[in-house]
């Protein structure tokens, strides 16, 4: 009778695991391409996975460069299930949710109480700082699969099941680069947990692990000498060399990001004008408070959380036995998971919200141990218990309902700007049922800048001269080479390419059309030109407009 | 043997003062001190002492110090070598008393040593030395606050009514000298519960010393209502407001001062400049890159360095269960002497806080550092044996004393150039002008900033000031005008003229040309002096400046 009670229970709590991801992230299915989404189509289009492949030599792919399983993924679902976004957004979600049922069954075999374990898993779905990596489509074919694998080698370590744990973690890295930095930790997993007996027999036995991340990294550093630094990583030279800002960005990273996990970026926008403010009152006159306060001051609050944070862990730990491992462990996850990014820098406040998929898993368990520690220490008093327990409970409804509001807010906002584009190109596309040979498109329009890129006059977010080759590309005028060599990728590029009998351009500078055209490179009659109305959100053909304004050059 | 260590130690101590501030009897008056010395020369020798008898005794005025600082001015003017000889006398006691005072609270030769060698290079607190107008009250403050320490018998069995009523009596002639001891009076109060042999009941000292607890309480509640004496609602609020700042401070001070303790500002800001600049790159360019640098960037660095340092207090802590006690005394010790900066000093100018004022905090943090030193040897000794140990630990050591060192020298050396400036520059005027017109207008003139923009001299008080006080000795200069610290402000300008006497001076040509176009003054009253700021050189240019004021403002 007992056992189906629990059950029904635990039930219960996946299921709300599973409501609560469907409730936060309800809006995905409505969104649309955002950036990245078109590289994939494009490619897709034009011959399908074997066209991506080509683009490595085939020991880059043994490594993991260009993630082969999240390809090969990412193409399945396409076969099966065509091009659109829902289920491209499904995928996610239901990858999203597994992860965090994932999370539960994870913090239970790490000794968490069910119901703690189920809060585990609700902040890892309705963690706003990650959000992206499942909001945003393209990369949801990566940190998420990851996750789900490097998931289940813990799960498998936990139960002691060596092989398949090597087997999951190396499907994982295949997926995302960055899941090695939780590898070697996992060993830790299998061993007693409460004094850590055995860890170094532990060792011997994932030796094959350890050889798997050696050979990845020896493999990698050398890909690095060999071809050096330039398309491998993000690291600013400013510093001159970048093995310097790596290390200070892997000391930063995990000091700053630890707390910002748990940091939506509204809130701590508030807390860091009000701490400026209050702290450094002479500085407020400064010119350039906003990068200050942005980018400075965040940092300062973060390390200040950090700091908090490791407060409260010491004296958890210090205090309380029966958690301690689990505590220790996911604060240890936390921190690694952090070290692959410093090879990136970061372009806002935070570090890029989808590198923080690994750090909410970690977090989550990280705060079921914190509030079952907290609730464990005031045992013996029960009525602070009584109070501990009511206070934590209400703050962590609200937490998370705050959180998933965030969410839902933030995937809102997308609809609205994936509507738009949506709209837009569907009217381009029905402007013109057909293209000219050799097409040379000309875009122009009432905005004067999008996203903060003056001279970008659509609503997109990568070369407009991309998205309408990819959009275009079933009239068969597109030639193939110039999408595979991602011509017209950069936001402002333009120009004419020609491969053989096939060719294609495009511009949204008028005199650069004209002064190419006056050149000969193309003739007026394969110039298509439309002007988005940004405020109508109305697509209108000037292609006579155009050639007649051209036409003077000709004569 | 035994007999001769303690000898050796406070030796080998003294010898690292006296390297370290090699450099002391060079430095002159550089401020504050001109101002007390003018007033010691207007109003004799017991200028600034007030007559209220009560007040006096309780602590308000430190009118000790004063007087001492008085007779100096008195008794030698323009002499800065009694303050120098002050400093050294009185920081060699405190070096010897430290020695004695840890030896009576530990036993152990080793922690006295290491805990006088950081008394007796003081990188944080050099300024207490260096700066004369702290110097007397800073310094002597301490040495009875030790004094009394060291009077305070250890057992409660064997207690002397008479040592308790000296150590009282030393402790209250520390508080005269400078209010901030206060502080420590808890401390001295417990000093048995922390070293003596038996158990002792917190709760006995309370019940015991009660009337020293809340005479303790009162004097910090008669210092808040000083600070608020609040009117009105708004400024309850306000009040509320300066109490949250304070509680916060005085966490916040303490904590990130753990990192300053030894390390010098000037390498701090290094550090702060190639780190800010490397993270954020708008900092590179940005015009108000240098206060961003020593405020934000530096308060990074040095929770960074708080972080580690803590981290690894925390864990001699936990090793070293044998020191805890002493441990928990040294870091209240160092807390609790942040209490009056906390209270006094709502903001910091750097990231720093003002060198003079961490002065007693070093020997709290002298404590800690000494049981990481015990600890670090002890793990040493487990590796490689004894003597290897100690000798690594002493080659260890020896690198971080010099180091410690030079950043002393550095420091006090930089006031050596500064005060040398204002010692040269009020020779050079003094020899140049052998005789001065009647109320003498000065024009002072330069090619260099000093400090601030437009201060072409690098006195660091309004120029005006420093003029009469300059020439303080010549009859055509008006005393009163000294007493009431006439044009003592960066930047002041003005002239007055009350019968017989009068006194002038300008940096700016239009303020000096305005003054002579609205009245009746004659042009050889006017002096002027240009300040070649680079080469350190004055020259003449009364000649020029009068004729050029008679051509343009004269009609």
């Amino acid at each position: 009778m007992r056992k189906k009670h629990i059950d029904i229970v635990s039930v219960c709590e996946m299921v709300s695991i599973i409501a609560l991801a469907v409730y936060a992230f309800r809006d995905l299915p409505f969104t649309f391409y955002q950036q990245d989404e078109w590289v994939s189509l494009g490619l897709v289009k034009i011959g399908g996975i074997g066209v991506e492949w080509s683009k490595f030599p085939l020991y880059l792919h043994l490594v993991g460069l260009n993630r082969p399983f999240s390809t090969l993924i990412k193409y399945s679902v396409f076969h099966v299930f065509g091009a659109g976004v829902v289920p491209w957004a499904l995928f996610a979600l239901f990858v999203h949710t597994i992860n965090g049922l994932l999370i539960r069954k994870v913090s239970r075999l790490l000794g968490i109480p069910h119901l703690l374990a189920t809060v585990a898993g609700l902040f890892y779905v309705a963690c706003y700082t990650s959000h992206q990596s499942v909001s945003w489509l393209a990369t949801s074919f990566t940190a998420l699969p990851s996750l789900f694998f490097i998931l289940l080698s813990i799960i498998f370590a936990l139960k002691k099941k060596r092989m398949w744990c090597i087997v999951c973690a190396v499907i994982s890295y295949y997926f995302k680069e960055s899941s090695i930095a939780w590898m070697p930790l996992l060993p830790i997993f299998s061993v007693s947990k409460q004094d850590l007996k055995g860890l170094k027999d532990e060792l011997i036995r994932y030796t094959g692990l350890f050889i798997f991340i050696a050979a990845i990294i020896v493999v990698r550093i050398g890909e690095i000498f060999i071809n050096g630094w330039k398309s491998q990583l993000a690291v600013t030279t400013l510093s001159g060399t970048p093995m310097m800002g790596i290390l200070i960005n892997a000391l930063l990273y995990p000091l700053i990001s630890f707390s910002e996990t748990f940091i939506p970026l509204s809130v701590m926008r508030s807390v860091t004008s009000l701490v400026f403010q209050s702290r450094y009152q002479s500085l407020v006159q400064v010119e350039n408070i906003r990068m200050v306060q942005e980018l400075m001051m965040t940092d300062i609050v973060g390390l200040w959380g950090t700091l908090l944070l490791c407060i409260v862990l010491c004296i958890v730990v210090f205090y309380g036995k029966k958690y301690r491992f689990a505590i220790l462990i996911s604060s240890s996850l936390l921190v690694a998971s952090f070290i692959p990014f410093s090879l990136v820098n970061r372009s806002g406040e935070y570090l890029d919200s989808r590198y923080f998929s690994f750090a909410a898993a970690a977090g989550g368990v990280l705060i079921a141990g914190l509030i079952a520690s907290c609730i464990e220490l005031f045992n013996k008093t029960k009525k602070v218990r009584f109070f501990i327990i009511i206070s934590i409970a209400l703050f962590m409804v609200g937490y998370l309902y705050k959180q998933s509001v965030f969410i839902i807010r933030d995937i809102r906002h997308q609809r609205i700007i994936g509507d738009e584009r949506r709209n837009m190109l569907q009217s381009i596309r029905n402007l013109y049922p057909d293209l000219p040979e050799k097409p040379v498109l000309y875009a122009t329009g009432s905005a004067e800048s999008f996203y903060g890129v003056s001279g970008m006059r659509l609503p997109l977010q990568q070369g407009p001269g991309f998205t309408l080759m990819v959009l275009f590309y079933d009239t068969g005028k597109i030639p193939k080479k110039i999408i595979y060599d991602m011509s017209f990728w950069g936001i402002l590029e333009q120009g004419y390419f020609e491969d053989g009998s096939q060719g294609f351009g495009y511009y949204h500078s008028f005199d650069l059309l004209k002064k190419d055209s006056c050149n000969n490179k193309f003739n007026s009659d394969q110039i298509r030109g439309f002007y988005y109305d940004s405020t109508d959100h109305k697509v209108i053909d000037i292609t006579n407009d155009i050639v007649l304004r051209i036409g003077n050059c000709i004569q | 043997m035994k007999k001769l260590i303690p000898f050796a130690s406070v030796a080998l101590s003294l010898f690292a003062f006296a390297v370290a501030f090699k450099d002391l009897s060079h430095v002159y008056f550089l401020n504050d001190e001109w101002l007390q010395m003018g007033d010691v020369f207007t109003k004799g020798l017991y200028a600034g002492i007030r007559s209220d008898i009560l007040l006096q005794l309780i602590g308000r005025f430190r009118f000790i110090g004063s007087l001492i600082n008085n007779v100096f001015f008195y008794y030698f003017p323009g002499n800065a070598m009694p303050f120098v000889l002050f400093g050294y006398i009185a920081h060699s006691l405190n070096i010897i008393l430290t020695y004695y005072l840890v030896k009576k609270m530990t036993k152990n030769l080793l922690l006295s040593l290491i805990c006088t060698l950081s008394i007796a290079i003081p990188t944080s607190g050099q300024q207490a030395l260096s700066w004369f107008s702290a110097v007397v009250q800073t310094t002597v403050s301490i040495t009875f606050v030790y004094l009394a320490f060291l009077f305070r018998p250890l057992t409660l069995a064997k207690e002397k009514k008479i040592f308790i009523v000296l150590s009282l009596f030393f402790f209250y002639i520390a508080f005269l000298f400078k209010n901030s001891c206060i502080f420590a009076l808890p401390l001295l109060l417990f000093f048995p519960y922390f070293f003596s042999q038996n158990k002792v009941d917190p709760i006995y000292f309370i019940k015991k010393y009660t009337a020293f607890f809340l005479l303790f309480l009162g004097f910090v509640g008669w210092n808040m209502y000083l600070l608020f004496q609040f009117r009105s609602i708004s400024e309850i609020i306000s009040a509320t407001q300066i109490l949250i700042r304070i509680a916060f401070n005085s966490i916040w001070y303490p904590f990130i001062s753990i990192s300053h303790m030894m390390v010098s500002p000037r390498s701090l800001f290094h550090i702060s400049e190639r780190f800010g600049v490397f993270l954020y790159q708008f900092l590179g360019v940005a015009a108000n890159k240098d206060i961003l640098v020593v405020t934000i960037v530096s308060d990074m660095i040095s929770i960074l360095l708080s972080f580690l340092f803590i981290g690894f207090f925390l864990f001699v802590y936990v090793k070293m269960k044998h020191r805890r006690k002493l441990f928990i005394f040294g870091l209240l010790w160092y807390v609790l002497s942040f209490l009056p900066m906390a209270m006094y000093l709502p903001e910091r100018n750097t990231a720093f806080l003002e060198s003079r004022y961490l002065y007693f905090s070093i020997f709290g943090f002298g404590l800690i550092f000494s049981v990481t030193v015990e600890h670090m040897l002890h793990t040493l000794r487990g590796f490689i044996g004894f003597k290897p140990s100690i000798s690594i630990m002493v080659v260890l050591l020896s690198l971080f004393y010099w180091k410690q060192i030079s950043f002393v020298q550095r420091d006090v050396y930089e006031n050596v150039l500064y005060s040398k400036d204002i010692e040269n520059l009020i020779s050079d005027m003094n020899n140049m002008l052998p005789k001065l017109p009647e109320k003498p207008i000065f024009y002072i003139s330069g090619d260099r900033n000093f400090f601030y923009q437009n201060n072409m001299v690098p006195f660091q008080y309004g120029t005006g000031y420093m003029t009469l006080m300059a020439f303080r000795h010549r009859s055509e200069i008006p005393k009163k005008l000294i007493r009431d610290t006439y044009l003592s402000r960066f930047l002041e300008e003005g002239y007055t003229d009350f019968g017989q006497e009068g006194f002038g001076y300008y940096w700016q040509k239009e303020s000096l040309c305005n003054l002579f176009r609205n009245s009746s003054l004659r042009t050889d009253q006017i002096i002027g002096l240009y300040y070649v700021g680079n080469e350190r050189k004055l020259t003449d240019i009364t000649d020029g400046t009068r004729k050029e004021i008679s051509l343009k403002c004269i009609d």
